[in-house]
């Protein structure tokens, strides 16, 4: 099994995908950061209140998404450019290339959470010291924030890879985590809102990450629930892709 | 000396019946051509062989044990796809890597099959600059990567040029000596005809013919008109 799993990193490592998405990461994180201090006194956050933390830190998990998209190419764009078929004459036991991609994927959710929360600490400590708010990393605020964002990329990189094994049309897929994610669960929160259901929104996969990730919202279920709930997702995501699409045919 | 066994096989897709209860036997030592129209299921029947494809019936098997059960794949039973893909991005060397690791076959393996198949010297380039032929290379590199008892090639003359197919007739004939089993599938009959010891003929899903070159000569025929005599009644049939 462990040759499997490193395998799966040779792969990661010998295309330009990753590197790519781990400068979109950065980038999204350092802009989020930045966005969020910038507009701070315009948009009444208080820097050195647990709450402006949060919000704060809380931009680090922008990149999680790409952590998502990369989990979905890693197991769908095999399918899409063919090489699955390579990979199952390897290891024609289908149910071991999957749990490979989960911990290899999980692993590098793992590396990209490390990575753009230091990003935004990066950011963070020295802008905020200048303006008077320092942050400590001894608080605890500070350090469950930026180990939510870092699980929160983690579980993503499982359920991409869950994904893209599910639907297979990688397009498709990223569509799909896409308009779930920033549209459709934002929909669906209103309308619960709209019927008295508000409780009932915190249990969206989206709600239980955010809840993961200390997003200063209302609404969001504690972050080690959140966590809970997202890895339930994340390992019925599992089950489901290695039940029934590992059957299918590879024309 | 292993002996795939196909008994019975069958594959349905939705309403098509792409595969119709074929049995037949592949015999080490030779070079075994496996011939059929467009869409006469070869490359079905051959993704049946390799567990890709799951068949609706019957089994294929190597000396009796389906591809998912056997204990080292990759050094049992080498395959080349014609729709083989691989990574664009990923340098040729490093496509070999992937599957020389994920297989546990030592590193040198990797040296040998890039100098078996010619690609030593374009093996840092990315797939996405090979030819056609060289991504062709590439894939024989690929099954060779185990040193197989079994090579099975769908295509494989596909995009080789006149030399390349040359070179592949001398390796299949030199691997077959070694009491290799060796099937490839073609529609070109002028290439199996110089290449092959015995054909498989189906049309439709169905065995139409297998024999031994020798006994198609010996009758009077030559592969074409056997070949279209047979598949054309199937073509009719349907």
């Amino acid at each position: 099994m462990w040759r499997l799993i490193t395998t799966e990193f040779i792969k990661l490592r010998t295309t330009r995908t990753v590197l790519g998405f781990l400068a979109g990461t950065i980038t999204l994180t350092v802009l989020g950061v930045s966005a969020v201090i910038a507009t701070a006194d315009s948009s009444n956050i208080v820097l050195d209140s647990p709450e402006g933390v949060r919000t704060v830190l809380h931009a680090s998990a922008a990149g999680a998404i790409f952590v998502m998209a990369l989990g979905i190419i890693g197991m769908a764009g095999e399918f899409r450019l063919g090489t699955i078929t390579d990979t199952f004459l390897t290891t024609p036991r289908r149910g071991r290339i999957v749990v490979a991609k989960l911990v290899a994927y999980t692993a590098t959710g793992l590396a990209f959470g490390l990575i753009s929360t230091t990003a935004a600490l990066a950011v963070a400590v020295p802008w905020l010291n200048m303006k008077g708010a320092p942050l400590s990393l001894l608080d605890s605020n500070v350090w469950l924030s930026a180990l939510g964002a870092v699980l929160w990329a983690s579980l993503f990189g499982a359920v991409g890879v869950s994904i893209g094994a599910l639907v297979r049309n990688q397009m498709t897929a990223l569509l799909g985590v896409f308009a779930w994610l920033l549209i459709a669960e934002q929909l669906i929160s209103s309308v619960l809102r709209g019927v008295d259901l508000t409780s009932a929104a915190k249990w969206l996969p989206g709600a239980a990450a955010k809840a993961l990730g200390r997003a200063p919202e209302a609404d969001l279920l504690s972050m080690w629930a959140g966590g809970m709930l997202l890895g339930a997702y994340a390992v019925v995501f599992a089950l489901l892709a290695a039940r029934f699409t590992m059957r299918r045919d590879v024309t | 000396m292993t002996t795939i066994e196909i008994e019975g096989l069958t594959k349905v897709f939705g309403e098509t019946l792409a595969v119709d209860d074929l049995s037949f036997e592949v015999t080490p030592g030779r070079i075994t051509g496996f011939l059929g129209p467009n869409g006469a299921g070869k490359t079905t029947t051959l993704r049946m062989l390799l567990g890709l494809i799951e068949p609706t019936r019957g089994r294929a098997s190597f000396d009796g044990k389906p591809y998912r059960d056997l204990h080292d794949p990759r050094s049992q039973v080498g395959a080349v796809f014609e729709s083989s893909s691989m990574h664009p991005g990923r340098s040729g060397r490093n496509h070999l890597r992937v599957i020389q690791w994920a297989a546990g076959f030592s590193a040198r393996r990797v040296d040998e099959v890039l100098a078996l198949v010619n690609l030593e010297h374009d093996s840092s380039q990315r797939i996405g600059k090979y030819s056609f032929g060289m991504r062709q290379r590439l894939a024989l590199a690929t099954a060779m990567l185990g040193d197989p008892d079994v090579l099975i090639l769908d295509e494989p003359a596909n995009g080789l040029d006149p030399a390349g197919i040359h070179w592949l007739r001398d390796l299949l004939r030199q691997m077959a000596s070694e009491g290799r089993t060796i099937l490839v599938s073609s529609h070109i009959l002028a290439e199996v005809a110089q290449t092959a010891d015995e054909v498989i003929i189906i049309g439709n899903g169905r065995l139409l013919r297998k024999a031994l070159i020798s006994e198609i000569a010996k009758d009077g025929f030559d592969l074409e008109e056997t070949f279209l005599e047979l598949t054309g009644s199937t073509m009719k049939e349907a």
